[in-house]
């Protein structure tokens, strides 16, 4: 081989060298990223899978809040009824036809109508 | 003189616990459903600390006075509480006077029977404090005591309701009365204060109680009673001859409700300490009046 032809060769080599090294590097960086990118994802994924469980004992304690409001809506409407049927008894002037079969009230905090002069007093017990 | 403007409640709820009238003043937010949870929250706290309930959390502690019992977490943290204010108070705030109001004859509710013995107990020094271990739940008295947490136990439901009603509740105006101990939940209240020699007189003053705050009145007027020996006794036990304390009545206005009640229970015990006091505080002892400089800024 010449020296022409050696160092023609020698320069495609080191063309081919640089090309493969080149590669390697932008190979590499592209792992790199792509690792970030799937710690990104999966943190994500946890956060998601977390509220989602926060959410569900959200939900669930919504639903039983919800299911003792009924409950009480329902004591509630009870003692109303009652308390009409009981004034319906006393005045006689309203039919009771219509209460009948209504359950007693559960015992329950009575309002008062609170004097708008006076106000809240402390004392002792 | 408080300045800035008071809330004003338009209705209220009533109920009969711990032996007195609770109410919850409001402006209209509170309906019957919730009223009927917060009642139910006071009874269940009131079959917790009532000495005079068999199977409540102190009837197990004092029957079992000396050795460790299991209670429930609010039971830990309320005797924690009774811990921090005997130490604070130098033991004038004693809750094991239980025993001392027994001798006594306050031995059931008032409320079911007046108190009454034949004959008064001799003096007698009450000491010691409940302790408390949070690892295994348990709480225990020293022997031969006996624990009655009263007031404290009132002023400690008052918060729990001022805190259960504010959560519940988007009134702007909430005020949680314990039977005389109140609570500003929400808003600030115009409060009176009652002449306790006559409940039926124009009140003694009027102060405003911020929100959060409290305010809380100790004495002997209401729970009193002669004995067969002649001697007159009340519900307020001085811990240190074990006798009930001195004809006296306190009114303390404090940021923290529970410190009200322990304070005026302090006072009405040490009426003197009153000069230490930075809390808005009165007391009436024998006819005469005396307040802090933060009372009488407080004082309508």
């Amino acid at each position: 081989m010449t020296s022409t032809g050696l160092r023609i060769y020698t320069t495609i080599i080191a063309l081919i060298c640089g090309a493969a090294v080149a590669w390697s590097i932008h190979q590499s960086s592209l792992a790199t990223s792509w690792q970030a990118d799937a710690r990104s994802w999966h943190a994500v994924a946890q956060r998601t899978v977390l509220h989602d469980r926060q959410t569900s004992i959200q939900m669930h304690h919504l639903v039983g809040r919800y299911n003792r409001l009924v409950v009480k809506t329902r004591r509630s409407e009870h003692k109303l009824l009652a308390s009409i049927r009981n004034g319906q008894a006393t005045s006689a002037q309203l039919p009771s036809a219509s209460f009948t079969g209504i359950s007693a009230p559960i015992s329950a905090p009575a309002p008062v109508a609170a004097p708008a002069t006076a106000p809240p007093t402390t004392h002792t017990s | 003189m408080a300045t800035a403007t008071t809330s004003r409640t338009t209705t209220a709820w009533e109920w009969r616990a711990t032996g007195t009238t609770w109410r919850i003043h409001h402006t209209g937010g509170v309906d019957a459903g919730l009223a009927a949870t917060i009642a139910q929250a006071v009874e269940r706290d009131e079959a917790r600390w009532s000495r005079f309930r068999s199977d409540s959390d102190v009837a197990r502690v004092n029957a079992a006075a000396g050795r460790p019992v299991a209670v429930s977490p609010a039971t830990l943290d309320l005797l924690e509480a009774c811990d921090y204010w005997i130490r604070l108070t130098g033991g004038v705030f004693q809750p094991l006077v239980g025993g001392a109001l027994v001798a006594w004859g306050y031995r059931r509710s008032l409320s079911d029977r007046k108190a009454y013995a034949a004959a008064s107990p001799d003096p007698r020094r009450l000491e010691g404090r409940p302790q408390v271990d949070r690892e295994h739940g348990t709480a225990r008295i020293p022997a031969g005591t006996r624990l009655d947490l009263g007031g404290i136990a009132k002023s400690w439901m008052g918060c729990r309701t001022a805190a259960l009603v504010e959560a519940r509740c988007d009134d702007p105006a909430i005020l949680v009365d314990a039977g005389g101990d109140l609570v500003a939940a929400r808003g600030r209240h115009l409060v009176a204060v009652e002449d306790p020699r006559d409940a039926a007189a124009a009140p003694l003053a009027h102060v405003t109680v911020a929100e959060g705050h409290g305010i809380a009145t100790s004495g002997f007027g209401r729970r009193r009673w002669q004995n067969g020996d002649g001697r007159s006794a009340h519900h307020l036990i001085d811990p240190d001859t074990g006798e009930p304390g001195p004809r006296t009545h306190a009114t303390v206005l404090s940021a923290d409700p529970v410190a009200a009640d322990v304070l005026a229970k302090v006072l009405t015990l040490r009426p003197g300490r009153i000069a230490a006091l930075e809390e808005a505080a009165m007391v009436l002892s024998g006819g005469e009046i005396l307040t802090t400089r933060a009372w009488d800024e407080a004082a309508a």
